[in-house]
C-alpha cells in the first residue's frame, strides 16, 4: 500500500519515456538485478561448491595468463632478435584481434542465450520498460565472463609486451579503455547474426535453429584455427624449416592492414608507447569510432530486428500432420510400441536427441571432428593390402601393430568424446519430464540399462564400424583388429558407464540451455576417472606390444585381464555411487 | 482419521486393502514443514477431494503418495504395497497427473502413449487399442502424428491424462486437472471421473474449483498448513464448518473471510 504525499512525494521525477535517460535507467535496473540473482546463486552455493567454482576458474585461468604473459614476451623477444623487422605497431593490434576473434566466437552462443532464451523475457518484454533496455541489459550479459576472458588472455600479453619494449605510462593508461571497448564489437555482431537468424528460421524451431547455428558457427571458427596451416605459405608453417621472416612479416603488414578496430587500436597503443600522442590519439580515435559506432547502431537497429524474432519465438505456427499421416502412424506400432522397457528408453531417447536441434548441437563437435581425426590416422604409411592370403596368414601373427594401437586409440577417443554426452546426460536430458520415469513402475536397474543403452549402442555399433574399416584399409592382422576392437569396446564400455554413473550422481534437471545439463561435478568426475581407466586400462592392453618375448606369454594374460579388472571395477563402483543416490533425484 | 472401515495397515473387513492408505506422512525441507501429518484412507470406487489454500501441503502429500518424494516420516500404500519398500508393485496400480504436464516435447503424441504403455508393460495389442481409444476421447487423433510441444497446455494437460490412462490404473492421482481446459474438455473430465468411480478406480482429486469437489467427491479433505484440518462427506463437513456451499465451509475452516477488505488494499 502506498500512502499519498509521502513516498510519491518524494520519489525524483522519472525520465520521460523513450528518452534517453529512460533508456540508461531501464538498463541499469536491469543490469543490478542480474548482478544480484548472480551473487545470490554464488551466495547460496554450498561451501564446497564456491569451492569448486574458485578452483575451476583458477586452474583455467592461471596457465592461460602465464601463457598469455609468454606470448607477449615471445613477442618482444622476437622484435628484438629480428631488429629488421617493422611489426612493433602489429603486435599489440595482433593480440586484440585474438581475444576479439575468441570473444566474437562465444558472442553468439551467448546471445542467443540470453536475448532469446531467458526466462525473464516474457515478464520484461510486457513491463514497462523500454525494449532497448531490454535488449542492451541482454546484450551485456555475458559482458562479465568477457572482461574475465580479456583479463587471462589480452592483459598479460600486453603488459609483458610493453615492459619488453620499455613502453611508457601513456601506453597503460590507454590500453585499459582499449579493453574496456573490445568487447562491444563481438557482442554486436553476434547479437546481429543471432537476431537474423531468428528473422529466417521457422518460428516452432527457431530456438533449436539458433542453439546448431551457434554451434556450428564455434565449430568452423575452431574448424578455421585448426586448419590454418593450410592458408599460411610453406615456408612459415612446415615444420623443420628455419621461418623466412620477411615472408611472415609480409603476411603480417597485409593483416594489418585490414580495418578492424583492434588492428587500429594496436597502432595507437604502440605510438602510445612511444610518447607519440598524435599516432595514439588517431589510433584510439578510430578504434572508439568503429566500434562504439557500430555497437551504437546494433542497439538503434535491433529493436525491430529483436521485437520481431521474439514475435516469431512465441508464436508455436505448429502445422498438422496429414489424415495420411497420422492413419499410417496409428498403423505402424515400430519397435517403441513393442520393445522391452530398457530398450524403449533408449528408443525414446534416440528420437528425441536427434529431434532437439539445440541438444544435438552438443553431439556436433565430437561428431565434425571425428572423421578428421579418423582419416588422418588412416592417412598415415601403411599397408594397403586386402591380399586374403596375407590376411590368412596374420591369423597366427600375434605381435601389435603400433600404428594400430594409434588408431585404436583415436577411434576410441573420438567414439567416446560422442558418447559420454549422451551418457554424462542420460538422466539430466529428462529435464522436467523426469517425474514420468520416477512414477513409472520400473526398477533402478531398468532405467539404468535403458540408459547405458542409449549411449552404449551408438558407441559400439560406431566403434566396430571404424575399427573394421581401419583394420581392412590398414590390413591389419585379425588378431591384431580382433585385440584392438577388444580393447575399444572394453574401455569404452566402462567409460560409458562411469560417465552414466556420475551423470546420475550429480544431474541437473533444471537446465535451460543444454550445454548447462553436465553439473561440476559430474563433469570433473567422469573425466578423472575416464582418464585414469583410459591411460591404465590401455596401458595393460599395450602390454604385449611393448613385453620383450620371453615375457610375452604373461603379458598376454596380465594385459587383458587387468584391463577387464580396472574397467568392471571402475564402471561398478560409478554406477553403484549413482545407483545410491537415484532415488533422491527430483526430491526438491 | 481411518474412516470406512479401514484400521492400521489398510486392512479392512472385506479383505481388500484400501486403494489409498497414509498414515503419520510428513515432509520437512531444512527448517520448513511442509506436511506436518497426514493420515488417510480412499476406498476403490472413491473420488476423494483433496482441498487446501496455495502452500498448504497438497502438492507435497499427493508426491509423497504417488512416490515422487520420500516423506520424513509416515507410510504410504497404494492398493496394499508401500510405495517406498514396494515401489514397482505400488506405482503399477497407479497414474498421475500433475498440475503442469512437463511431457517429452519431441515425442509425438502417439509415441508418448506407446512409450507410457512400454513403462506401464501394457501388451502391445491392448497398449495400441486404449491409445486410439484415449485419443479419440479427448479430440487428440488428428494431433497425434505431432510433436507434444507444439500442443497447447489443454492439449498437453489432456494428453496427460490420456498417458496416467493408458494402463487401467486402479487409483488415479489428478492435480489441478482442470487447469487451462476448455469447459468441453473440463466437461469430459467429470465425466470421466463419474466413469472411473464406476469401474472402481479411486480419484484423489487436489482442486481449487470447489464446485468441481461439491458435485464430484464423495469425501473431501481439507489441508492447511501441512495438517487435516478437516475431512469427511459434505454433510459431515456442513456440520462442523457451518451450513452453505463448500465455498463458505473451505473459507470459514482455512481463514480465508479474515483477509482485509480489497478495496483498502488497492486504495
Amino acid at each position: 500500500m502506498i500512502a499519498e504525499g509521502t513516498d510519491r512525494a518524494v520519489a525524483t521525477q522519472p525520465p520521460a519515456p523513450g528518452s534517453a535517460g529512460a533508456l540508461l535507467a531501464d538498463t541499469w535496473l536491469l543490469l543490478t538485478l542480474r548482478w544480484q540473482m548472480m551473487l545470490n546463486k554464488f551466495q547460496h552455493r554450498s561451501t564446497g561448491g564456491r569451492l569448486l567454482t574458485t578452483m575451476g576458474l583458477l586452474a583455467i585461468a592461471l596457465p592461460v595468463a602465464f601463457l598469455s604473459a609468454g606470448v607477449g614476451f615471445g613477442g618482444g623477444w622476437l622484435l628484438r632478435t629480428f631488429p629488421d623487422l617493422a611489426l612493433e605497431g602489429i603486435l599489440p593490434g595482433l593480440i586484440l584481434t585474438v581475444v576479439a576473434l575468441m570473444l566474437l566466437i562465444t558472442s553468439f552462443g551467448t546471445a542467443l542465450g540470453s536475448l532469446f532464451l531467458s526466462s525473464d523475457l516474457e515478464l520484461l518484454m510486457i513491463a514497462p520498460v523500454d525494449r532497448r533496455a531490454v535488449f542492451l541489459s541482454k546484450l551485456l550479459d555475458g559482458v562479465e565472463s568477457n572482461y574475465l576472458i580479456i583479463a587471462v588472455v589480452a592483459l598479460p600479453a600486453l603488459i609483458t609486451y610493453g615492459l619488453g619494449q620499455g613502453y611508457g605510462p601513456l601506453y597503460y593508461v590507454l590500453a585499459l579503455p582499449t579493453l574496456l571497448g573490445t568487447p562491444l564489437l563481438p557482442e554486436g555482431l553476434g547479437a546481429l547474426g543471432v537476431l537474423l537468424v531468428a528473422r529466417f528460421a521457422p518460428a516452432r524451431r527457431v530456438r533449436e535453429v539458433l542453439g546448431l547455428a551457434a554451434a556450428l558457427f564455434g565449430l568452423s571458427c575452431s574448424a578455421l584455427g585448426q586448419t590454418s596451416r593450410l592458408w599460411f605459405t610453406p615456408s612459415i608453417a612446415r615444420p623443420g624449416t628455419s621461418p623466412d621472416m620477411h615472408a611472415l612479416q609480409t603476411q603480417l603488414e597485409g593483416f594489418a592492414a585490414l580495418p578492424l578496430p583492434s588492428l587500429v587500436a594496436g597502432r595507437g597503443l604502440a605510438a602510445a608507447g612511444h610518447g607519440d600522442l598524435a599516432g595514439a590519439a588517431v589510433g584510439l580515435a578510430g578504434f572508439s569510432l568503429i566500434t562504439f559506432g557500430f555497437f551504437a547502431g546494433c542497439v538503434l537497429v535491433a529493436e525491430r530486428l529483436y521485437n520481431n524474432g521474439w514475435v516469431r519465438m512465441q508464436s508455436s505456427g505448429n502445422a498438422r500432420r496429414s489424415q495420411a499421416r497420422v492413419a499410417r502412424d496409428a498403423a505402424h506400432v515400430g519397435w517403441m510400441g513393442r520393445a522391452s522397457v530398457p530398450l524403449a528408453l533408449a528408443l525414446k531417447d534416440w528420437r528425441m536427441i536427434p529431434r532437439d536441434l539445440r541438444n544435438f548441437a552438443q553431439l556436433l563437435g565430437p561428431l565434425v571432428m571425428l572423421p578428421v581425426v579418423y582419416f588422418n590416422l588412416l592417412g598415415g604409411s601403411g599397408r594397403r593390402s586386402l591380399d586374403l592370403t596375407e590376411l590368412a596368414g596374420g591369423l597366427v601373427q600375434t605381435a601389435l601393430d603400433p600404428a594400430g594401437i594409434g588408431i585404436a586409440i583415436g577411434i576410441l577417443t573420438g567414439t567416446v568424446l560422442i558418447c559420454t554426452q549422451i551418457a554424462a546426460t542420460a538422466i539430466s536430458m529428462e529435464r522436467h519430464s523426469w517425474w514420468l520415469l520416477k512414477i513409472a513402475p520400473i526398477s533402478a536397474s531398468e532405467l539404468v540399462r535403458g540408459k547405458y543403452l542409449s549411449a552404449w549402442v551408438p558407441f559400439a555399433v560406431l566403434s566396430t564400424l571404424l575399427m573394421a574399416v581401419a583394420s581392412l584399409w590398414r590390413g591389419f592382422s585379425p588378431l591384431g583388429a580382433l585385440y584392438g576392437w577388444f580393447g575399444i569396446e572394453l574401455l569404452g564400455a566402462s567409460i560409458l558407464a562411469m560417465a552414466l554413473g556420475f551423470g546420475m550422481r550429480w544431474p541437473r534437471l533444471g537446465w535451460d540451455n543444454p550445454k548447462q545439463m553436465n553439473s561440476g561435478w559430474a563433469s570433473m568426475a567422469t573425466l578423472g576417472s575416464e582418464t585414469v581407466v583410459g591411460l591404465i586400462g590401455g596401458g595393460f592392453l599395450c602390454l604385449p606390444a611393448f613385453t620383450p618375448p620371453q615375457w610375452a606369454l604373461t603379458a598376454w594374460i596380465i594385459g587383458p585381464l587387468g584391463a577387464i579388472l580396472l574397467a568392471a571395477l571402475g564402471a561398478w563402483g560409478a554406477l553403484a555411487f549413482g545407483l545410491s543416490h537415484l532415488s533422491d533425484i527430483g526430491e526438491t | 482419521m481411518y474412516s470406512n472401515g479401514a484400521g492400521p495397515e489398510g486392512q479392512v473387513a472385506s479383505g481388500r486393502p484400501p486403494a489409498i492408505w497414509a498414515e503419520g506422512l510428513r515432509k520437512v525441507y531444512g527448517a520448513h514443514i511442509a506436511v506436518q501429518r497426514v493420515d488417510l484412507v480412499v476406498q476403490p470406487g472413491e473420488i476423494l477431494g483433496f482441498l487446501g489454500p496455495n502452500g498448504a501441503g497438497k502438492t507435497t502429500t499427493i508426491k509423497m503418495l504417488t512416490g515422487l518424494i520420500k516423506p520424513t516420516a509416515g507410510r504410504a500404500l497404494i492398493g496394499g504395497h508401500d510405495i517406498q519398500r514396494d515401489p514397482v508393485a505400488a506405482k503399477a496400480m497407479l497414474g498421475y497427473v500433475p498440475d503442469t504436464p512437463n511431457l517429452y516435447g519431441k515425442l509425438t503424441g502417439r509415441e508418448f502413449l506407446r512409450f507410457m504403455g512400454r513403462l506401464y508393460r501394457v501388451p502391445t495389442a491392448q497398449a495400441e487399442h486404449r491409445a486410439g481409444e484415449l485419443l479419440r476421447l479427448f479430440d487428440l487423433t488428428t494431433a497425434a502424428s505431432d510433436l507434444i510441444e507444439g500442443y497447447s497446455h489443454g492439449m498437453q494437460q489432456k494428453m496427460a491424462l490420456a498417458g496416467a490412462l493408458v494402463h487401467d490404473p486402479k487409483v488415479l492421482f489428478l492435480d489441478e486437472p482442470t487447469v487451462g481446459l476448455d469447459p468441453k474438455s473440463a466437461r469430459l473430465i467429470k465425466d470421466l471421473l463419474g466413469q472411473l468411480r464406476n469401474l472402481g478406480t479411486a480419484v484423489f482429486l487436489s482442486t481449487h474449483i470447489l464446485e468441481i469437489a461439491e458435485r464430484m467427491c464423495d469425501r473431501v479433505v481439507i489441508i492447511d498448513k501441512g495438517v487435516i484440518i478437516a475431512a469427511g462427506t459434505m454433510a459431515e463437513l456442513r456440520a462442523r464448518g457451518g451450513q452453505g456451499s463448500l465455498e463458505d465451509i473451505f473459507l470459514n475452516l482455512t481463514g480465508g473471510a479474515e483477509y482485509a477488505p480489497i478495496a483498502e488494499v488497492l486504495a
